[in-house]
Order: C-alpha cells, then sequence, then structure tokens
C-alpha cells in the first residue's frame, strides 16, 4: 500500500473555529441537528 | 461556510477517515497473519516483529490518527450540537414536533395500508403492534412538554454531558496537525521520533526510579534521618552522599556508646545488685536517722568505723528525742547530731556508690536505682525487649537482653554495610550514570527540536491530546525491565563487594 494521506475535509472541519460553528449550527433545524447527530454516532465502521 | 457546504464537508470527511481506516487496518491485519505464519516455524530468536517493520508502522499510525481526527471531529460536533439543542426556542421545538408528527402519521398510513394487503394473521397482528406503538408514539409527541422534547432529544443523541477540554482548532494547531500528516515521510519520521522521545524519557525516568530505590538502601532503617527534604537534583550530589556518611558515622557511634552503657548495666551480678539495692533501699528514717536493716546490708562494704558511728548515733538520736523535756543544750545538740548524722550518710553512700560503680554508670546510685523502680529508665525507653523492666521494675531476663544486644548488633551490620552502599552509590553517580544522565537529556533536546523544525508546535497541549489519546504507540508489548535490571545489578554488586569486604 502506498497512499498519500489526505485529510483535507477532517482538517477543515477541525480549524472551524467556535463562532463558524456557531453560525452554521444556528441554521440547523432541530430534525437536521438529530440526523447529524445519528450519523456521527453511526461513527467509522 | 454555508449550511450545504457543511454536510458535504461532513461527508467527505467521514469517507476520508472512513476510507483511510478500513484500507489500513485491512492491510495491517494482513500484515499480521503472515508475519504470524511466517514465525510459526521460526525459533524465538528469529521472530519477525512488525514493529520494527516501517510499512506496517506507517499503517498503523495512518489508521490511528484517521480514528483520532474523527473523533474529535465528532466531539466538537457534539458539542456544538448540544449547545445549539440547549439554546432552541419554543418555536423550534413546535417546528420539531410538527415535523415528527407529519412523520409518524406518514409510517401509520404506510403501515396501515399493508396490514390491509396482509392475509397472514401472524403478521398482521405483528404490523398492528407496531401501529400501536407509533400511536402511542404519536401521542407522546403530541401531548409532551417542549422541556420534555428537549431533554429526551438530548438524551437520545447521547449529547447530554458537555464534552470537556474539546475545542475547535486554532490555525496553528490545525497547521500542525495537517503538517504531522503531510505525506508518508514525515508522518513515519515524527512518530519514529515521537517513539525516541518517549523512550528517552522513560530512561530518564527508569534513572530516577532506580535513584529512589538506591537512595532507600543508602539508610539504615532504624535511622532517624530522611531524604525525604532533599530535593531531587541536589539528591545524588557528593554534599548529601557526605552528609549520609556522617549521619550514618554518628548512629554506628551512638550504638557503640550504647552498647557501652548497656554492658555496663547489664554485666554479670548487676541483677543481683540491683535487687539487693531494692530490697534494703538505704533510705532515711523518720524516727531513726539510719535505717537497722539498711546498715545490717552494707555492712560488709562499709569500714566499721563508720557502721559503728552510725549505730551510736542512732542510739544518741533515739536518747534525745525520748526526753521529756528537752532543754535548750539537748535541743542545740540533736541540731549539731543531725548535721553529723548528714555526714555519716554521705561517707556512706561514698562507700555504695563505690561498690556498685562497676555495675551503674551513673554515680547517683540513689538516683539510678529509684528511677529503675518507679519505671523511669529513661536509657531502657523505647526497647521492646526491655518494656517489662520499665513497666514494672522487673529485671530483664537473660532472653530479653540477648535480643536486645542482637537487634543492636544488627542494625550496626546494617550501618556499616550502608557506609559502603553509599560509597559505591557515590562513585556511581558521580561518574557513569551522570554522564549517561547528562547524555540522554541532550538527546531528547535534540530529538524535540528535529520534531519542532519538522512540523511544528507539536507540544501545543491540543496536538498532544490528540497524539496521546487517538495514537498509542505503547500498545506495543512493554519490555523494558532496564530499570529493575539495573537495579538489581546495583545491589548485587553492592551485595558482591559486602561478601568481599
Amino acid at each position: 500500500m502506498d497512499r498519500e494521506i489526505k485529510t483535507e475535509y477532517v482538517d477543515k472541519l477541525l480549524s472551524l473555529t467556535k463562532e463558524e460553528l456557531e453560525g452554521i449550527f444556528n441554521e440547523l433545524s432541530l430534525s437536521e441537528l438529530e440526523d447529524l447527530i445519528s450519523k456521527i454516532n453511526e461513527g467509522v465502521e | 461556510m454555508t449550511k450545504k457546504e457543511f454536510s458535504e464537508y461532513i461527508e467527505k470527511a467521514m469517507e476520508e477517515c472512513r476510507s483511510i481506516y478500513k484500507e489500513t487496518k485491512s492491510y495491517t491485519e494482513k500484515m499480521y497473519s503472515s508475519a504470524m505464519k511466517e514465525n510459526m516455524n521460526k525459533s524465538a530468536i528469529g521472530l519477525y516483529t512488525l514493529e520494527n517493520d516501517p510499512e506496517y508502522m506507517y499503517n498503523k499510525y495512518m489508521e490511528r490518527l484517521a480514528l483520532s481526527k474523527l473523533d474529535r471531529l465528532y466531539s466538537l460536533l457534539k458539542e456544538a450540537a448540544r449547545e445549539r439543542m440547549e439554546s432552541m426556542s419554543d418555536e423550534d421545538i413546535e417546528e420539531y414536533r410538527e415535523e415528527k408528527q407529519a412523520e409518524i402519521s406518514e409510517e401509520i398510513n404506510r403501515k396501515m395500508l399493508k396490514f390491509e394487503a396482509l392475509t397472514d394473521e401472524m403478521a398482521r397482528l405483528v404490523i398492528k403492534d407496531s401501529i400501536d406503538e407509533l400511536i402511542i408514539e404519536q401521542k407522546r409527541v403530541r401531548t409532551c412538554a417542549v422541556d420534555e422534547i428537549k431533554s429526551s432529544l438530548i438524551e437520545k443523541l447521547g449529547i447530554s454531558k458537555t464534552v470537556s477540554n474539546i475545542a475547535p482548532l486554532a490555525d496553528d494547531e490545525a497547521k500542525v496537525l495537517a503538517n504531522i500528516s503531510r505525506d508518508k515521510e514525515t508522518l513515519t519520521r515524527f512518530f519514529k521520533l515521537l517513539e525516541e522521545y518517549r523512550n528517552l524519557q522513560s530512561d530518564v525516568k527508569t534513572i530516577g526510579i532506580e535513584r529512589v530505590i538506591i537512595a532507600r538502601d543508602l539508610i539504615p532503617s532504624n535511622m532517624n534521618f530522611s531524604l525525604s527534604d532533599i530535593n531531587e537534583e541536589e539528591l545524588f550530589s557528593d554534599e548529601t552522599f557526605d552528609k549520609i556518611q556522617k549521619q550514618i558515622s554518628i548512629y554506628i557511634q551512638s550504638a557503640v556508646d550504647e552498647e557501652t552503657v548497656e554492658s555496663m548495666y547489664f554485666s554479670d551480678g548487676a541483677e543481683e545488685s540491683y535487687y539487693a539495692l531494692k530490697s534494703t533501699s538505704y533510705k532515711y528514717s523518720d524516727e531513726i536517722p539510719h535505717d537497722e536493716k539498711a546498715l545490717k546490708h552494707f555492712k560488709s562494704i562499709i569500714t566499721d568505723r563508720l557502721y559503728e558511728l552510725a549505730q551510736l548515733q542512732n542510739q544518741e538520736w533515739e536518747r534525745l528525742h525520748n526526753k521529756m523535756f528537752k532543754t535548750n543544750e539537748t535541743t542545740s545538740r540533736i541540731a549539731s547530731l543531725s548535721s553529723e548524722i548528714d555526714e555519716t550518710k554521705e561517707l556512706i553512700n561514698h562507700c555504695i556508690i563505690e561498690k556498685y560503680k562497676e555495675h551503674y554508670s551513673n554515680n547517683d546510685i540513689y538516683g539510678s536505682i529509684s528511677t529503675r523502680i518507679n519505671g523511669k529508665l529513661e536509657y531502657a525507653l523505647g526497647r521492646e525487649s526491655l518494656e517489662d523492666f520499665y513497666n514494672t521494675g522487673i529485671w530483664p531476663t537473660k532472653e530479653q537482653i540477648d535480643a536486645l544486644k542482637r537487634a543492636r548488633e544488627l542494625n550496626k551490620k546494617e550501618a556499616e554495610k550502608c557506609v559502603i552502599r553509599v560509597e559505591v552509590a557515590k562513585e556511581k553517580f558521580s561518574g557513569l550514570q551522570e554522564r549517561a544522565l547528562n547524555n540522554k537529556n541532550e538527546k531528547i533536546e535534540l530529538v524535540r527540536k528535529e520534531m519542532t523544525d519538522l512540523v511544528g508546535n507539536w507540544e501545543n497541549p491540543t496536538i498532544l491530546n490528540i497524539i496521546n489519546s487517538g495514537i498509542r504507540i505503547d500498545e506495543k508489548p512493554i519490555t523494558k525491565p532496564v530499570q529493575e535490571e539495573s537495579t538489581n545489578k546495583f545491589i548485587n554488586e553492592t551485595e558482591e563487594l559486602l561478601i568481599e569486604d
């Protein structure tokens, strides 16, 4: 296996400031939030 | 970033990590099983260890880094979601309630259609049960208070607790993290250096532990001296060693002194003398100045003249005190007789002291004896084997005295061993080990600098937290018995020296 590591999307999300995150989350409805958390709760596997 | 862009980023980020995780995991598992097969035909010495395979380790790091990043992302999102959920307005909740009700209604309708189409009674029963459950749920959603919906949702999503220490990465932190995973070479190099850094730190820590263990053996257990007040840097300085040696010398000298004193107190015949004195106690009488019984006991050790004088003084004292009418002359004679009696007593005391001097170092024989009888014999204080003597005034048995001697002898030997241990430790720490320690500390600095040059400020607490929580190099079996080996080696060397000595 010989591939470069690319995690640019994770890195981009991790580098969002608290204010930026708040701004995005304020746009989300309760159902959307529910979906988002359910999605990340599913994990990697 | 818009809501739509954000949802795309989430998808892609999860896919990135999932893909790295799955590929690397599958790759390392293959390598692992192939190594296991290979090792089955080898002896223990020739075993193939994956930890030394850079390709394997690279993939392991990638796998863990992907998980670590994802884990951190989840924590960030969950925290942001929880905060958003907490700050939801009543209108938001009402909107959610309506959406949920609509969803449930749709599902009920779907199931009703399915129910009507089914002919199998059992299958119809199952569907009916699930419809009943949905109706209950619909009713609950419709009547539930706003706060209840909010808290049950928070609970359901597992975001009820604040995620501690999770904050978005600052620009420089994100840069360092991106630098670490920039390319295969950097990642492998970084973790190799990190491992070296940790090993060096572990070695330095090991030396520290070894020092503490050795320090503990330098001081005799009974000695009233502790190293706890000395700071670590000064612990193995020549000054500290000199101080320890001086304290041990004082300790040994005091043990020798005690031995001398006790050998006087407990020499042959001491017990007999002790009981003789105790039982006869040459004491002062209120009625007759010289105790007749005591005088008789001491007759053999005082001169005949003294004995006779004491008898005469007793007789005169008795006669004068028995007079019914005491003239001035009588009173005056009684006064002078008292002085004479005191002088005689002094002389008798002197004889007794001379006699028992060989057993008691304290010239104040009465003081010494009465102290013993009253259970206040200071030299015996704290000695368990002499407790009876201390408490009851009963002379210690031969076994008790022997036990006391043996204990003292052991303490002395231990102290003498410690003198040699201090010598050896002094030589060891002022030489090779000190240099080794300094070399390791210098290496740590070099490795640390190289890592910083490679990826930036990796010692930033956030980055360290990510590295430590997600990527554990120490999953490998820890095969570092250096500390014990080294310490045991030192103790063995010392023991050998003692035996030779």
